[in-house]
C-alpha cells in the first residue's frame, strides 16, 4: 500500500528533522503520531494506531532509513581510508562476542581457581572472560567439530529445560546444518542415553543382527551449551570416552568438558552464536567430505574407462588378427 | 562442581592443567601426509547413522513433533506481525471461547514413541491451543497470509479428535410450550418435586381465573394484574399457611419484576411443606427463563436468567438428608462420651 507523495513530503521533512543517519522507528513514530489526527491526552502507542497508519508508518521507515548522512563531527574533516575497509575476521568475532555479552563471568565469590588463565579480571565483583582466549577454543572447537563431520561422524547438540524456545531453535538448526551428521537433544537429557543405550535407544537398522553392530551408535562428538545443567550427560560422556564441547563460565571447571569455550553460560546470544559457528563449521566438513567423495568417484570413474578402453583395444588387435 | 570433583580425581574425565591460551592450536605431531591421502576419502563408518535428528531424545517421533510445531508457530507470529504491521506480542490475539479439545494423551501416545508423558503433552497442547488463536487473525489479514493459514489449519487437523477441536458446551433443553402458551416445567427440593404450568396474564385476553384469596384480576387494561398461584388444585394460602413459604414461592417473580405477569398452576408431590414451596419456586423461575429468554433469544447472561442466577433460585438445591451411620446417633451427631 503506497502512500502519496503529497502526505509524504511534509512527513518525510519531519522526519529528516528528526535524525539523521540514525532514523529509528521510535523516531518516526513520533513524528507520524503527532501529524496524525489523535486526540489529545490519549497514550499514543501502537494499539491506537490504524492497520494504514501502521502501514504507512513502517514504509516511511523502510524508505527513509538509507538516506541521511554518515558523517559526524569526527569523520566531516578527515578521511581515513583505512577506515573503510571491513575488519579483519578476528576482529569481527571479538566484537560480536563482545556484544552478545559473552564476557560477563559470573560474580567473583562464586569462581572456580582453575578458571585463572582466562579471567581477564574483575569489574564490580563480576569476573570478565579474557575474550581472546574464547576466540581462539571456538577456533579449536570449530577445527574439531569440522574434522569429525568430514570422517562422517555423530555430532550431537544438548540443549537443556531451563533454556529458552530461542536457544533450542538455534539447537535444532544447528543439528540440521550439519545434515545426517548433525543430532539434537533440544529438551531433557535423557539419564543413561550413552551408558543404557541398548535399552533406551531403539535400533537403527532392523536387519542387523545384535552380535555384528546392532547396537545403537553412540555420537563421536558432544557439545553442551551449559554444562553444568547436564552433570548425567558428562558423566556418560568421560564414561563412554566422547569428546565434548562445551561453553564453560567462571564457576565451572573447564577440565569437566574435553574443549571448554569460556563465555558467558547464561547469554542466550552467546549460546546462539556458538551453535551458529560451529554449525557453520560442520557445514564446511560436509562440503569437504563430499568433495573428496566426488573426486575419489571421478578418478574411479577415469579408470574404468581407461580399462575399459584398453579392453576394447586388445579385442580389435585380436580380431584384426585373426582377420590376418 | 562437587558431583564430577571424584570424576576427575580418579581420571574418568580427562584433566588438562595447561591454560588454554599457552597451548598450542595444533597439536597433531610434526607429519605431514602425501597430497593422496589428503584428498582421498576416509574409511565408511562401521555402524549406520540413525535416520532421525532426534534419535539420542529417546523420543524422536515427540521430539520432532514438537519442533515442527514450534517453527511453525514462531513463522506464524512473524508472517502475522508482517502482514499487520506489528510485533509479535502486540497481536491482538483473543482467547477461544471454550477450551479446546486435542486428541487424549493415550492415543496421542500411541501415535508417537509409544509413551507420553504429561508434562510433554500439555506442552504439545499448548502450543496447539496457540496456533489456534492465532488461526482467525492469520485468515483475517488476506491472500499474505494464505499459506501460513493452510499449515495451521493442516497442524490442527492432525492433532484434532475426531469431533473437530472446538468443544461444544452442554446447552440447557428449551422449556415446552404448549398451544396455548403455557410453560411445563418441573422444579425440586429434597424429595419433593414440581410440576408447574405458567401462563402470561395479557391485559386483553380474559385470564383463566378460578376461586383464590388473592383479588381477582379485572379486564380493563388500565389496572393492574395479580398473579394468581394454585396448588394440587388449591389456594396458595390454604396449602402453604405460613408466610415464609408464600414469599420462598413469589420469590423469583418479585426479583425478575414479573408479579402479575403470570398465572401458575402447580402439582407437587413428595417432601414436607418448604420442601414443596422451594421446589414450586425452582420451577417457576425456569419458566420464567422459558417465557422471558427463550422467547427474545437472549444470551446466558443477558435478560432475568441473570438476576434469577445471581440470586440462586435456577439452582436445583442439591442438598439432601444425610444417612445416618453406625456408630453414631444420627448422621453427624455423636454418642455421649464415656471416660470409662
Amino acid at each position: 500500500m503506497a502512500p502519496s507523495t503529497s502526505s509524504l513530503v511534509p512527513l518525510a521533512r519531519g522526519a529528516l528533522q528528526a535524525s539523521s543517519r540514525s532514523f529509528s522507528s521510535s523516531a518516526a513514530r513520533r513524528v507520524l503520531v503527532e501529524s496524525a489526527s489523535a486526540p489529545e491526552g490519549v497514550a499514543r502507542t501502537d494499539n491506537n494506531l490504524t492497520l494504514e497508519q501502521r502501514l504507512l508508518q513502517r514504509g516511511i521507515v523502510d524508505s527513509l532509513q538509507n538516506l541521511g548522512s554518515t558523517q559526524h563531527r569526527a569523520s566531516a574533516t578527515t578521511f581515513r581510508p583505512h577506515k573503510t575497509r571491513t575488519p579483519p575476521s578476528k576482529d569481527a568475532l571479538l566484537s560480536a562476542l563482545l556484544a552478545a555479552g559473552a564476557h560477563l563471568g559470573h560474580a567473583h565469590a562464586a569462581w572456580h581457581p582453575s578458571t585463572k588463565s582466562f579471567v581477564h579480571g574483575i569489574r564490580h565483583g563480576q569476573s570478565i572472560i579474557d575474550l581472546e582466549v574464547t576466540v581462539s577454543a571456538l577456533r579449536r572447537a570449530a577445527n574439531v567439530v569440522r574434522a569429525v563431520v568430514e570422517r562422517d561422524g555423530i555430532v550431537l547438540f544438548v540443549g537443556g529445560k531451563t533454556r529458552t524456545e530461542t536457544t533450542r531453535a538455534a539447537i535444532r538448526r544447528a543439528a540440521e546444518a550439519l545434515g545426517s551428521n548433525g543430532f539434537a537433544v533440544p529438551e531433557q537429557w535423557l539419564p543413561g542415553t550413552l551408558t543404557n543405550a541398548s535399552v533406551l535407544l531403539p535400533r537403527v537398522s532392523a536387519s542387523a543382527a545384535p552380535k555384528e553392530g546392532g547396537r545403537p551408535p553412540l555420537p563421536d562428538l558432544v557439545v553442551l551449551t551449559s554444562p553444568l545443567v547436564h552433570p548425567h550427560a558428562l558423566r556418560e560422556c568421560a564414561l563412554t570416552h566422547t569428546p565434548t564441547i562445551g561453553l564453560v563460565d567462571t564457576d565451572a571447571d573447564p577440565r569437566i568438558v574435553t574443549y571448554p569455550i569460556p563465555a558467558n553460560d547464561e547469554s542466550e546470544r552467546t549460546a546462539e552464536l556458538v551453535l551458529a559457528l560451529l554449525g557453520e563449521a560442520g557445514k564446511q566438513g560436509r562440503e569437504e567430505r563430499m568433495r573428496k567423495r566426488e573426486r575419489a568417484e571421478k578418478i574411479d570413474r577415469a579408470r574404468r574407462a581407461r580399462v575399459e578402453d584398453r579392453r576394447r583395444a586388445r579385442g580389435q588387435e585380436s580380431e584384426t588378427e585373426e582377420g590376418m | 562442581m562437587a558431583s564430577l570433583r571424584p570424576l576427575l580425581r580418579r581420571g574418568v574425565i580427562p584433566c588438562t592443567l595447561t591454560p588454554l591460551h599457552l597451548r598450542p592450536l595444533s597439536t597433531a605431531p610434526s607429519f605431514v601426509p602425501p597430497p593422496s591421502a589428503i584428498s582421498a576419502p576416509t574409511a565408511p563408518r562401521p555402524t549406520p547413522k540413525p535416520a532421525s535428528p532426534y534419535y539420542y531424545t529417546a523420543r524422536p517421533s515427540l521430539s520432532s513433533a514438537l519442533s515442527n510445531l514450534s517453527s511453525l508457530l514462531t513463522r506464524s507470529q512473524r508472517a502475522l506481525g508482517q502482514a499487520l504491521a506489528l510485533p509479535a506480542h502486540k497481536l491482538p490475539v483473543t482467547p477461544p471461547p471454550t477450551a479446546l479439545r486435542w486428541v487424549p494423551q493415550a492415543d496421542l501416545a500411541a501415535r508417537l514413541d509409544g509413551h507420553l508423558r504429561l508434562g510433554p503433552y500439555k506442552a504439545l497442547t499448548g502450543m496447539l491451543t496457540e496456533l489456534a488463536k492465532l488461526l482467525p487473525l492469520a485468515r483475517a489479514a488476506g491472500h499474505a497470509t494464505a499459506d501460513i493459514v493452510a499449515e495451521i489449519e493442516a497442524a490442527l487437523d492432525e492433532y484434532s479428535p475426531p469431533g473437530g477441536h472446538e468443544r461444544v458446551l452442554p446447552q440447557r433443553k428449551p422449556v415446552q410450550f404448549d398451544l396455548y402458551g403455557r410453560s411445563y416445567t418441573v422444579g425440586r427440593r429434597k424429595t419433593s418435586s414440581a410440576r408447574v404450568w405458567m401462563i402470561p396474564t395479557k391485559p386483553s385476553s380474559p385470564s383463566p381465573s378460578s376461586s383464590s384469596s388473592s383479588a381477582s384480576s379485572s379486564s380493563s387494561s388500565d389496572l393492574p394484574t395479580t398473579t394468581e398461584v394454585l396448588v394440587n388444585a388449591r389456594p396458595i394460602a390454604e396449602v402453604f399457611p405460613r408466610a415464609s413459604d408464600r414469599e420462598a414461592i413469589l420469590y423469583p417473580l418479585r426479583i425478575a419484576g414479573q408479579l402479575g405477569a403470570f398465572h401458575v398452576f402447580a402439582l407437587v408431590r413428595g417432601g414436607g411443606v418448604s420442601g414443596q414451596a422451594a421446589a414450586i419456586a425452582h420451577a417457576i423461575a425456569k419458566g420464567l427463563v422459558g417465557h422471558i429468554d427463550q422467547k427474545q433469544e437472549l444470551g446466558p447472561d443477558e435478560g432475568v436468567k441473570r438476576v434469577l442466577k445471581k440470586a440462586g433460585v435456577l439452582l436445583r438445591d442439591p442438598r439432601m438428608v444425610e444417612r445416618k451411620k453406625t456408630g453414631l446417633a444420627k448422621a453427624r451427631k455423636r454418642y455421649t462420651w464415656v471416660k470409662r
